[in-house]
C-alpha cells in the first residue's frame, strides 16, 4: 500500500483517492442533475468503510482491546473488504426493493462507474504511475462525457465500459487482485440487478 | 453505436484481457526471484542501474550503523547479512507506532526462525528516555532487539521524519522497500515474502 505524507501526515493513498472520489463524483452528479446525489451514495460509503474498518477489530480481538487506536490505521484485510463488498451489495438490493423505494437500479450504475473510475485514477496518480494515470483518466472522462450527454447507459455500454477498466488493470495493475476482482463482482452484480428489475417492471 | 458493433467490440476487448491476464505470469514469475533465496539475488541487486549511487533509495545498499540496544547489547546492521531485516524507527509518543507494535511481536514470534529479523529503533534522542523506552517494551512485551538512537544520527540518516517508518532489507543488506506508516502483520508478510 502507498502512503501520502503531508507534512507530519501519513495517510494511505486509497483512503484518500475513495475520499476525493466520493466528493468529486456527487459533483458530477449534481451536474447533470441539478441536484445533490441521494444518500445511498454516501451510505454504501460508509458502509464499506465502518465494515472493512470494524471487521478489524473483529478478527485482531485482542489487539485491538490492547490498542483501540489501531483501528485507526489498519482494517479487515481481505475478510473485511469481502464482507464491506457484501455489505454494499444487500443494502443497495434491500434500498430499492423497499416498500415505497424511488431508488431504483438504474441509478446505481453510473454513480459506480463514475466512483470507480475516479478512483483508480487517483490510484494511479498517486502512485506516481502517469501513464497508468493518463490512460485511466481517459476512461473516466469518456465515461463522464458520456455520462453528461446523457446517453442512456445500456447494458452493452455498461460492460463494455467494464471491460475497458478490465484491460487498463490488467496492462497498469493486478486484475486478479482480490480487490479488483469484488470491485468487478460489484458492477456485475448491479447490472444484472438491474436487468432483473428491469423484466420484472415489464412482466 | 450500433449493438452488433458494441457486442463485437465487447467481444475483441474479452479476448484481449484474457491474452494480457496469460501473458502475465511471465512477470508474476520474476517478481517472485526478488524472493528467492540469497544466492540468486545478488545478481538482481548488482542489475538494477545507480543501485549504490544514492543511499536510501529502493535497490541500494542500507547505509551501516552501529547502536547499543536496550539490553546493553552492541548491533551492527552489516551483520545481519544473510537474513531479511525489517528495520523500524519509532519512538514511545507515537500513536501509529504502538498501533504497529502488536503486530510486529506477533510477526517476529512467527517469523524469527524463518530467517526474518526486526531491529526496532527508537529515536531515543526525541523520546522521553531510555525508562520510559523500558516500560513500553515491557507493556507491549517487545523480544526483538530495540537499537537506542540517542544521538539522532541514525533515524537523520534513514530520513525517519514521519514515524514510524520501516525499510524492507534483503539477505544482501539491500533496501527493497521503505514503508512510511503504520504496517499490520499481513503487510510484513507480504513485504518479506514469508509464508
Amino acid at each position: 500500500m502507498n502512503y501520502i505524507t503531508f507534512g507530519r501526515f501519513t495517510l494511505p493513498a486509497d483512503l484518500l483517492a475513495a475520499f476525493a472520489a466520493i466528493f468529486i463524483g456527487a459533483l458530477i452528479y449534481r451536474a447533470r442533475e441539478k441536484k445533490s446525489i441521494d444518500d445511498w451514495f454516501w451510505n454504501s460509503f460508509f458502509i464499506y468503510i465502518a465494515i472493512y474498518k470494524l471487521s478489524y477489530a473483529v478478527f485482531n480481538f485482542k489487539m485491538f482491546l490492547d490498542t483501540p487506536l489501531s483501528l485507526l490505521y489498519f482494517n479487515g484485510g481481505t475478510a473485511g473488504q469481502i464482507l464491506a463488498f457484501l455489505g454494499i451489495a444487500i443494502y443497495l438490493y434491500w434500498l430499492s426493493r423497499a416498500k415505497g423505494s424511488t431508488i431504483t437500479p438504474e441509478e446505481y450504475i453510473p454513480a459506480y462507474f463514475i466512483f470507480f473510475l475516479l478512483y483508480w485514477t487517483g490510484l494511479f496518480a498517486f502512485s506516481q504511475d502517469f501513464l497508468a494515470a493518463a490512460i485511466q483518466a481517459v476512461l473516466m472522462i469518456g465515461f463522464i462525457l458520456f455520462y453528461l450527454k446523457n446517453i442512456k447507459l445500456t447494458m452493452e455500454y455498461a460492460i463494455l465500459f467494464l471491460m475497458l477498466e478490465a484491460l487498463i488493470l490488467s496492462l497498469f495493475s493486478d486484475l486478479l487482485a482480490v480487490e479488483n476482482l469484488l470491485i468487478f463482482a460489484l458492477g456485475v452484480y448491479l447490472i444484472i440487478f438491474q436487468r432483473l428489475n428491469k423484466e420484472e417492471i415489464q412482466h | 453505436m450500433n449493438k452488433n458493433l458494441l457486442s463485437f467490440a465487447i467481444l475483441a476487448l474479452a479476448v484481449v484481457i484474457l491474452v494480457v491476464n496469460i501473458w502475465k505470469p511471465g512477470s508474476t514469475e520474476s517478481e517472485k526471484n526478488t524472493t528467492a533465496p540469497a544466492g540468486e539475488s545478488v545478481e538482481t541487486t548488482e542489475d538494477i542501474p545507480g543501485a549504490k549511487l544514492s543511499s536510501l533509495r529502493e535497490g541500494a545498499e542500507a547505509p551501516d550503523f552501529e547502536l547499543n540496544t536496550l539490553d546493553g547489547e552492541t548491533i551492527k546492521l552489516s551483520e545481519l547479512r544473510g537474513k531479511k531485516v525489517i528495520l523500524n524507527f519509532w519512538a514511545t509518543w507515537c500513536p501509529p507506532c504502538k498501533a504497529e507494535m502488536p503486530h510486529m511481536q506477533n510477526f517476529y514470534e512467527e517469523n524469527k526462525d524463518n530467517g526474518v529479523e526486526i531491529i526496532a529503533v527508537n529515536l531515543t534522542n526525541m523520546d522521553k528516555g531510555a525508562d520510559e523506552v523500558q516500560k513500553f517494551v515491557g507493556e507491549y512485551g517487545l523480544t526483538f532487539p530495540i537499537p537506542l538512537d540517542e544521538e539522532g544520527v541514525v533515524g537523520t540518516t534513514y530520513q525517519a521524519f514521519t514515524i514510524p517508518t520501516s525499510y524492507i532489507l534483503d539477505e544482501n543488506g539491500v533496501i527493497t522497500k521503505k514503508i512510511v506508516g503504520p504496517m499490520d502483520e499481513k503487510m510484513m508478510k507480504e513485504l518479506t515474502g514469508v509464508k
